[in-house]
């Protein structure tokens, strides 16, 4: 999908927090809980569906009965079965490792690599700021998809060239965010107070500048993590995913648009499911943001 | 398990989503008589045929038209010196009025037909054939053209006399006049020869003789042809023998595969290739029709054999996985009636095919018993191993046959039963191109025209299906080649395929090629025997 | 002024050629090279006629030397032969460039349309439950992949009730649709910033000041509102162009369109190196400029932006 834009939607919904809390505030303590459990209980169960497949489904994710094969949601089959006669639900469930798996190291590649970038920019002089900035613009300016492509050619499709493909696009949003993060904490009156009082420079920045910075990264690894379930689902629709019978939730929709005339069960279910995983993560952006307010 | 808040809100939308999908599917109100249109009358002249291909092609070097998408919009563009006849089974004339070859199939000679001109105005005459030949058998250096491969017997050619052009090969060829009726002998005008590489390449440069003529193109999106009113040449059995009914053809592109049956059951297009089996029974509930292009001049398609890797070096690996695929469920689960399953590598219609399905028969007992015998062992995981190494196989396809991809899955599940590992890269262009040339990717899930014998297709160490000379199977091919009586060739094609599909079992086979079409409920088509429609003796009903 | 513009083009340019330079490194990693995956595309090719296509097109030289004809190359504005498409990078490119260009710049347009009317309900509707509602509309659609709007609007539209066409024709909806898709997408992060920044102005006194003046919210809102959160919103046009050029991708092979998108895909697939590098020169030269006009005209806009770049990075560095 188009990765910088979930990136620039990514750094935005954490700069965005502050906004949202003010709405938060005066609305009643009830509905605050109930939102929170909105978003923490289901993502609860992604994880377990991560850890714990075998706990949510009976039926095989990657043999299926042909017989069965394009059966409607039922309740044998919650989500249908596809052109092998597979459930979905259970490939669904399985799936969910091999997803947060690859998202997941795009986002760790994206949040250490441009974490680093961020912090040399904002705080190691002007020289490494120019560089590390024009360093970002560099990645900016190669469409990201197109690096992912070319890694995935030169390799072969999998959790690591998928992720590490889609992880690159994202260093820029993250760089930028530090940078302007460290910027906007450097100038206040207790940093200076703190150098000036002769604290060692990276005394100051363990105990002033890191503690800002990391609730901003964390929330926008949150919202990576949604991101990049797109770009990856994106890449499988183009036909640079791993090869079956992996169950990957970008994979199922994209394997399954063949058949949308007979079965929109196939592209719909699994569609639902990316869609609402990524609007929690959202959510527990924002949630995470507010919680490391200062 | 969910939560309510949550799922009360997803049953609404997937309320709403489904009703709205499964709308398209159950719209089958309107389903007009398809019969009144197939129980045709007099084809009607005039009007606009917009076929669709499956992906958009750039490149249309004629040598290069292996490919459908280029070799059935290049059928209508270009002629051959012959044509194959499906019905008969027989070579007939096309270009070439008449042509013979003596007993030892190393010399041919073909009388050209008179008063064939190519859309330019030049004359199609012995000396232009003379020149075309040369193209395809020596290649176009200047131009970076390779030669093409059924003519790599080919010496020479000369012109005789004013209308005939003598051929002489380097050595026996039985199969030289049946690869002159291939698409990818089309003759093309000397002034096209003539071009470099990106102007032979060019569709609206290359002129040809053939019922249609290059109008205008938007590249990556559609190419229009206009048909040449003085056409008077089709090949000696086609019905229409006059120039093409229709005045416009239509090219353009469908990549997505759900797209396909909508398109012809709307009518935006009245032909499109690569029809999905479970879209066959929605297109013709819906008022449009089915057309199963049998694919005679092709192998079935099958996965070919690769040792590089030295997994499948031992050949009762080879023949244990022959009987280890169950070609009945494929059928059942993947593909559908258009679909008849291999009997041979050869399909059932080809010159020569011998029925060897009693040996291809589902036997995943003696597949275990093959494998244990070869020293794979199950290992810890249920994948067998030997020495340390897995077997874990590889195959790789193009992704333009709709089939291909499921229907390897359904192997892989198959396989697993057996203790094999299949890595499906089936459908992954991108790992083709490199693929293609890698003698330790396992299989090349592929189909290939095969005019005859089936030595250009294995015979050459660098044939991209084995990607390996075999000695004793290059003997063979070589005494088919220089067989002297039609019954002599055809047993030793029979030869062949017995020690390609059981001895060797270097491919494995799955099912005829079959090219299946939709068409709207106007169209009438018919197909070659290489699965290209003819557009020359299509038409529309009115209404 | 004129030195910052200097420095600012001088910098521009030394990004689009590291980016040139980091692309043809990071396509030698590619297995093969565009001679041989030509060459081999129906059938296996015989070694010596591989060899002498590499040398007729150069690839049998030296790294460095290709790199440096190739750089040549470039300043007489030859970016090379793509042999997949049988034609030179420049005119493959122009074939389709116009084709991307108007899906592109329309899509563009209709985000933006589309974020300000968000932000305008989203900021003016009455009742706090939606404006809430709304305000949950932005992260709902930018989670929505492009590939499955577009083909769930393809079947019902093109397939289902026939309005439109499957196939790129000069009809409206043909062009209208994929547009739409697109500008889903790229709506969802303006609107964000947009909705943003106008909570920020409106948390500014001068704002309470109109309202206590007895100013209507929708005259503040069009009036002051607005026009203080443009800037915002203009900033991130600039890295829109990724976006935009992924989208395309995605909607262009969805709607069967020719574009530049499916051209960076086919040109992979091939690897066709020359084309490879000639799209990516497009696409850097394209988002570089775009910013570098975002980062001109921005402190045009927003005295701000100067005095914050000339201010704070030295405050600490000493």
């Amino acid at each position: 999908m188009s990765i910088v834009a979930d990136r620039v939607d990514a750094e935005t919904a954490a700069a965005q927090a502050p906004a949202d809390s003010d709405g938060e505030r005066r609305a009643p303590a009830l509905l605050r809980w109930a939102a929170r459990w909105w978003v923490l209980v289901p993502l609860a169960i992604l994880l377990a569906w991560a850890l714990a497949p075998a706990l949510f489904t009976g039926q095989d994710p990657i043999t299926g009965v042909p017989a069965d094969k394009f059966s409607a949601p039922s309740g044998a089959h919650l989500f249908g079965t596809d052109h092998l006669g597979r459930d979905v639900f259970t490939r669904v469930v399985y799936g969910t490792r091999q997803t947060l798996l690859t998202a997941g190291l795009a986002c760790l590649v994206g949040s250490v690599v441009g974490t680093l970038l961020g912090l040399l920019a904002g705080i190691a002089g002007r020289f490494a700021d120019t560089a590390a900035m024009r360093f970002v613009d560099i990645i900016l300016a190669v469409p990201g998809f197109l690096i992912a492509l070319i890694l995935v050619t030169a390799t072969q499709p999998g959790p690591l060239s998928l992720g590490l493909g889609v992880g690159i696009a994202s260093i820029a949003a993250f760089a930028r965010l530090v940078r302007t993060e460290v910027l906007r904490v450097r100038s206040r009156d207790f940093v200076q107070a703190a150098l000036m009082s002769g604290g060692g420079y990276f005394t100051v920045l363990r105990r002033h500048i890191l503690p800002h910075v990391i609730g901003p990264v964390l929330s926008l690894i949150a919202v990576d993590l949604g991101a990049a379930i797109l770009a990856i689902s994106g890449l499988g629709f183009l036909g640079f995913g791993s090869p079956p019978p992996t169950p990957e939730w970008g994979l199922l929709i994209s394997e399954g648009r063949q058949y949308l005339s007979v079965a929109w069960w196939l592209t719909t279910l699994p569609g639902l499911v990316i869609v609402a995983a990524v609007m929690l993560t959202a959510a527990l952006g924002r949630g995470v943001n507010k919680a490391f307010r200062f | 398990m969910r939560n309510s808040h949550l799922s009360l809100k997803v049953t609404a939308l997937l309320a709403v989503l489904g009703l709205s999908l499964t709308a398209c599917g159950t719209n089958n109100s309107a389903a007009p008589a398809a019969d009144a249109a197939q129980n045709s009358g007099a084809p009607v002249e005039g009007g606009t045929f917009t076929y669709a291909e499956v992906t958009p092609i750039n490149n249309w070097q004629t040598q290069a038209a292996r490919f459908y998408e280029k070799a059935n919009v290049l059928n209508s563009v270009l002629d051959r010196l012959t044509y194959f006849d499906a019905e008969s089974g027989k070579l007939v004339g096309w270009i070439a009025k008449d042509f013979t070859a003596n007993k030892d199939q190393t010399e041919f000679t073909f009388t050209i037909r008179d008063g064939v001109t190519f859309s330019d105005g030049s004359k199609l005459d012995a000396q232009a054939v003379k020149l075309n030949l040369d193209a395809l058998g020596l290649g176009i250096k200047d131009a970076q053209i390779a030669p093409n491969v059924d003519f790599g017997a080919y010496k020479s050619a000369e012109v005789i006399g004013k209308d005939k052009v003598k051929v002489t090969l380097k050595r026996a060829d039985a199969n030289f006049l049946r690869s002159t009726s291939s698409v990818a002998a089309g003759l093309v005008s000397p002034k096209t020869l003539k071009l470099d590489n990106a102007g032979q390449s060019a569709i609206s440069k290359i002129v040809g003789s053939g019922p249609f003529v290059f109008e205008s193109e938007k590249p990556d999106e559609e190419v229009v042809f206009t048909s040449r009113d003085d056409y008077a040449w089709a090949p000696e059995t086609a019905a229409n023998q006059g120039d093409a009914y229709l005045d416009k053809l239509v090219i353009k592109y469908l990549p997505e595969v759900a797209s396909r049956a909508g398109a012809a059951q709307s009518g935006q297009v009245d032909l499109v290739r690569g029809l999905q089996p479970v879209d066959e029974q929605v297109l013709s509930a819906n008022g449009g029709q089915v057309f199963a292009a049998q694919g005679v001049d092709l192998t079935t398609n099958q996965a070919a054999v690769r040792i590089g890797s030295g997994k499948l070096a031992d050949v009762k690996v080879r023949q244990a996985l022959q009987v280890g695929i169950d070609r009945q469920a494929i059928k059942d689960t993947v593909l559908s009636d258009s679909y008849v399953l291999a009997g041979s590598i050869l399909n059932h219609k080809a010159p020569g095919f011998v029925d060897l399905s009693a040996d291809l028969a589902y036997n995943p007992e003696k597949a275990k018993q093959l494998l244990d015998e070869a020293g794979w062992k199950p290992g810890a995981d249920g994948i067998r191993e030997k020495d340390g190494k897995k077997l874990e196989l590889t195959v790789s396809t193009s992704n333009n046959s709709v089939v291909i991809k499921p229907a390897f899955e359904l192997i892989e599940q198959q396989w697993r039963e057996l203790g094999v590992k299949l890595v499906n890269r089936a459908a992954d262009n991108t790992f083709l191109a490199n693929a293609l040339v890698d003698d330790k990717i396992e299989f090349f899930g592929t189909r290939q025209f095969a005019y005859g014998g089936l030595g250009p297709v294995y015979a050459p160490a660098n044939n991209t299906q084995t990607l390996n000379a075999d000695e004793q199977l290059n003997k063979l091919f070589t005494k088919e080649q220089a067989a002297t009586s039609e019954a002599e060739h055809l047993k030793l094609v029979g030869e062949e395929q017995r020690a390609l599909v059981l001895d060797k079992a270097l491919t494995l086979v799955l099912w005829d090629e079959v090219q299946v079409y939709g068409g709207s409920k106007n169209a009438h088509v018919e197909f070659t025997s290489g699965t290209a429609p003819i557009f020359q003796g299509a038409w529309k009903a009115e209404g | 002024m004129g030195g910052y513009v200097a420095k600012r083009i001088g910098q521009a340019l030394l990004v689009i050629w590291l980016a040139y330079t980091l692309v043809f490194l990071a396509v030698q990693a590619l297995p093969n090279d565009p001679v041989t995956i030509f060459l081999n595309s129906d059938s296996a090719a015989d070694p010596a006629t591989i060899a002498q296509m590499k040398e007729y097109y150069g690839y049998d030289q030296p790294l460095v030397i290709q790199y440096f004809t190739q750089l040549l190359g470039l300043l007489r504005g030859d970016l090379g032969y793509s042999l997949s498409s049988g034609s030179d990078v420049t005119t493959r490119i122009g074939e389709v460039v116009g084709s991307t260009l108007v899906l592109a710049g329309s899509a563009f347009a209709a985000a933006v349309v589309l974020a300000l009317a968000l932000t305008a309900a989203a900021t003016l509707a009455r009742g706090a439950k939606l404006r809430s509602a709304l305000l949950n509309l932005p992260p709902l659609m930018v989670s929505i992949p492009v590939f499955w709007l577009g083909l769930v609007l393809l079947q019902l539209l093109a397939v289902q009730l026939g309005v439109m066409s499957l196939f790129p024709d000069d009809s409206f909806m043909s062009l209208a649709v994929p547009i739409f898709v697109l500008a889903v997408h790229l709506s969802a992060p303006i609107a964000q910033v947009l909705i943003k920044s106008v909570q920020e102005v409106n948390a500014q006194p001068f704002i309470d000041v109109l309202r206590a003046k007895g100013a209507s919210e929708s005259w503040i809102f069009y009036r002051h509102t607005l026009k203080n959160a443009a800037p915002a919103a203009l900033s991130i046009a600039g890295i829109t162009i990724g976006t935009l050029l992924a989208g395309s991708v995605i909607t262009e092979t969805v709607f069967a369109r020719a574009g530049l998108g499916q051209l960076i895909l086919q040109s992979v697939t091939v690897q066709d190196i020359p084309l490879v590098q000639g799209l990516v020169l497009l696409t850097a030269v394209v988002f570089t400029a775009v910013n570098l006009v975002v980062d001109l005209v921005h402190p045009q806009l927003d005295p701000r932006i100067i005095t914050a770049r000339a201010g704070s990075p030295r405050a600490l560095s000493a």
